[in-house]
C-alpha cells in the first residue's frame, strides 16, 4: 500500500464532520416521499390554456334537486330516530343555518 | 355543537389546496355521518364532489346537521399557519356565524386558534345520476397529473381514448402533436404503480386541458386517480382520501353537434 501525506490527517476531517452530517440526515425522515412522486417531477410546468368555446356548463347534464338529507340528527342529537330520516318527507332540507354575513364583508 | 378533530391535519391543508383555484366560497355540509361539500366552480363547468366520512376523522361530534359557508381563500390563509404535522380541530357552535379551527403540534407545546367569519351562500346543488360508465381507468395520480401538464405545452384540448390494449392521451396545437401511451399492467407489484381498466365499450373523449389541470390538484390527496368516461356525459376523475373519503371532480366531454343539423 502507497503512503502519501494526507493519509494522516485524513482521519481527523472525517471524525470531525461525520456527526455533523448524521445531524443534517435527521429530520429527511419526516418528509419521506411516496416512491412514485419524484418520477413525475420536474419536466414542463403548466402551460395556462383558454378553455375551448365548445365546453358546455356542467348544470347541462346534471339537474338541480334540493339537497338531500345526510343525516337523521336534524332535530338534534336526543330524540331523534331512523324512521324520521327516512320519512320522504324529510328530503326537504332542514339544516340549520347559519347567522348571516353578506358575501361583500370579507376579503 | 360541531367538533372534528383530524390527528393527520395535512390532509385537510391537502383538500383546501385540491379545491380552492376552482371555488371561491363552498357549504360544507356537516352531519352525522360526516362533511360533505358540492360545488360548481365559478364558471359553472365543473362540478366538485367532497366526502369526508365521520369515521375518518379522530373525533367526530355534530350535534345538529350545519351549512358553513366558507370563503375558501380565508380558509386556506388560516389552514397555511398549521404545520404539516399539526393536529387540526374545526370546532362551530350551532347557530355561530363562525367557525374555529385548533392546530395543536403533535408534542401539544402549541397550540393556536383562529376564527374565521361564516358566510351565508345560497349554492346550488345538483343531483348526481348513478352511471354505468363504459370505462373506468385506474392509474397512479403522478402520471395522471404529468400527462396533464406535458400536454399543456400543446392546446386547449386533451383527447383521451380508451381500448382494452391501453389509453392513449393525445394534444395539438401550433408546435405539432402529442400521444402518450399506457398500456394496461398486467403485473401487481406495486399497486399504486398499476394502469387498470375495466372497459365495456372503448371510448375517445376530449376535454379541455384547463379544467384536467386544475383537477390535477388533489395528486398529494391520493397515489391513485381514477377516470370513468362514458360518451355524451360527463368525465368523473376521483381521488380517494385514504379510507375517509373522496374528491370527485366532473366535467362535460365535447359533444359532437347532431350531423342532421
Amino acid at each position: 500500500m502507497v503512503r502519501t501525506k494526507a493519509d494522516a490527517c485524513a482521519t481527523k476531517v472525517s471524525a470531525a464532520k461525520a456527526p455533523r452530517k448524521v445531524l443534517s440526515a435527521g429530520p429527511s425522515r419526516a418528509v419521506a416521499k411516496t416512491p412514485g412522486k419524484e418520477r413525475y417531477a420536474g419536466g414542463h410546468s403548466y402551460n395556462p390554456q383558454p378553455v375551448p368555446a365548445w365546453q358546455k356548463g356542467i348544470g347541462n347534464f346534471f339537474k338541480s334537486v334540493p339537497k338531500p338529507q345526510t343525516s337523521h340528527s336534524q332535530e338534534g342529537s336526543s330524540g331523534s330516530n331512523d324512521a324520521v330520516a327516512e320519512d320522504a318527507t324529510s328530503l326537504q332540507t332542514q339544516f340549520q343555518k347559519n347567522g348571516v354575513i353578506s358575501d361583500d364583508d370579507d376579503d | 355543537m360541531f367538533e372534528a378533530r383530524l390527528v393527520q391535519g395535512s390532509i385537510l391543508k391537502k383538500v383546501l389546496d385540491a379545491i380552492k383555484e376552482l371555488l371561491n366560497e363552498a357549504s360544507w355540509d356537516c352531519a352525522d355521518s360526516g362533511i360533505q361539500l358540492q360545488a360548481m366552480d365559478n364558471a359553472h363547468v365543473s362540478l366538485v364532489s367532497l366526502n369526508l366520512r365521520a369515521e375518518g376523522f379522530d373525533k367526530y361530534r355534530c350535534d345538529r346537521d350545519l351549512i358553513m359557508g366558507m370563503n375558501l381563500k380565508s380558509m386556506s390563509t388560516i389552514l397555511k399557519c398549521a404545520a404539516n404535522d399539526d393536529i387540526i380541530t374545526v370546532k362551530a357552535q350551532d347557530n355561530a356565524d363562525t367557525v374555529t379551527f385548533m392546530f395543536e403540534s403533535p408534542n401539544q407545546e402549541k397550540v393556536s386558534d383562529y376564527e374565521m367569519k361564516l358566510m351565508n351562500l345560497d349554492q346550488e346543488h345538483l343531483g348526481i345520476p348513478d352511471t354505468d360508465y363504459n370505462c373506468v381507468i385506474k392509474l397512479p395520480s403522478g402520471e395522471f397529473a404529468r400527462i396533464c401538464r406535458d400536454l399543456s405545452q400543446f392546446g386547449e384540448n386533451i383527447v383521451i381514448a380508451c381500448t382494452k390494449e391501453g389509453v392513449k392521451f393525445s394534444a395539438a396545437g401550433d408546435i405539432g402533436t402529442a400521444n402518450i401511451k399506457l398500456a394496461q399492467t398486467s403485473s401487481v407489484d406495486k399497486e399504486d404503480d398499476a394502469v387498470d381498466i375495466d372497459l365495456q365499450e372503448p371510448v375517445t373523449l376530449t376535454f379541455a386541458c384547463q379544467y384536467l389541470n386544475l383537477f390535477t390538484k388533489a395528486t398529494a390527496l391520493s397515489p391513485r386517480v381514477s377516470l370513468s368516461m362514458s360518451p355524451d356525459v360527463p368525465l368523473v376523475v376521483e381521488y380517494p382520501i385514504g379510507d375517509m373519503g373522496n374528491i370527485r371532480y366532473f366535467l362535460a366531454p365535447k359533444i359532437e353537434e347532431d350531423e342532421n343539423n
